[in-house]
């Protein structure tokens, strides 16, 4: 039944809030979907507990994320960024992104606490919840030329 | 008159985007601290209590309500006023933090608009 009853929609509000508000990036929807990111990528994921238990991935490359991480400080492109300031940027929009879902899905889910997030790097990163978990995924464009994908993982605990 | 502000927030870039945000919403301050945790806020507290905070809550070694309540235990920092920053939007979450001592409560994602209409009235 919870499955049936969240949409990918709570995905793409969730991140329009955030990345509109705090990143100032427009948000699209990936119309030619060429598939998900998948090498040399950044993968920022924050898990939850509760009722229901999960995890949110945040997943750009690294141009993606570069760009994401220097509008949030307000820099330009030609501004030196630390590979740090790059992750804790990535780190902060699953934190925030995640915080919207959780208000998006309050009559849903309940009462659920978050994890501090986590950042990875990599290519072809995977990653489940295991059995008897739902998740969907959006692509979205962001500020035109980059790109996030995100994965919502969820269970009954 | 000369105000000053602490930003607590385990996220550097955080901290950043609230310095950031807090100038953009028009307000002025003539000292600026950062705390990485609750810990490291204390000690600097220690060498200089400011006028206003502005603390996350979840942050490891001690998070924002631990810190709240070990500031409202000390006499010496009464008159600090401190607000949360998180993306925690529930009225239970919220009602709580403010019984513990917090002044107010901002949540993420925020706008200058939304720093100017909570801190600017603790201000004056």
């Amino acid at each position: 039944m919870i499955a049936q009853a969240l949409s990918t929609d709570i995905l793409v509000t969730a991140a329009k809030e955030i990345f509109e508000t705090m990143v100032f990036m427009n948000v699209g929807l990936v119309t030619h979907d060429k598939g998900r990111t998948t090498d040399d990528v950044v993968l920022s994921t924050i898990t939850f507990s509760g009722d229901v238990e999960g995890c949110l991935g945040v997943c750009c490359d690294q141009a993606s994320a570069t760009a994401i991480a220097l509008n949030m400080l307000g820099m330009s492109p030609n501004d030196p960024l630390d590979t740090a300031d790059i992750d804790d940027a990535m780190g902060e929009i699953a934190n925030m992104v995640m915080g919207s879902i959780k208000s998006l899905t309050s009559d849903i889910f309940g009462e659920i606490q978050l994890s501090i997030p986590t950042v990875i790097k990599g290519a072809h990163i995977e990653y489940q919840l295991g059995e008897a978990s739902q998740e969907m995924h959006v692509n979205v464009t962001l500020a035109i030329d980059y790109r996030a994908d995100l994965s919502f993982l969820w269970r009954s605990a | 008159m000369a105000k000053s502000l602490m930003i607590v927030d385990d996220s550097a870039t955080m901290r950043k985007i609230v310095m950031r945000t807090v100038r953009m919403s028009g307000l002025q301050f003539d000292r600026t601290e950062e705390a990485g945790n609750g810990v490291e806020a204390l000690a600097k507290l220690e060498a200089g209590p400011v006028d206003i905070m502005l603390c996350d809550v979840n942050m490891p070694e001690m998070n924002g309500t631990e810190l709240v309540k070990k500031v409202r235990e000390n006499a010496a920092y009464k008159d600090i006023k401190i607000v949360m920053v998180s993306t925690e939007s529930s009225d239970d979450f919220i009602d709580e933090l403010l019984k513990n001592g917090a002044d107010a409560y901002i949540t993420k994602p925020f706008t200058p608009d939304k720093f100017q209409d909570k801190l600017a009235p603790l201000l004056n």
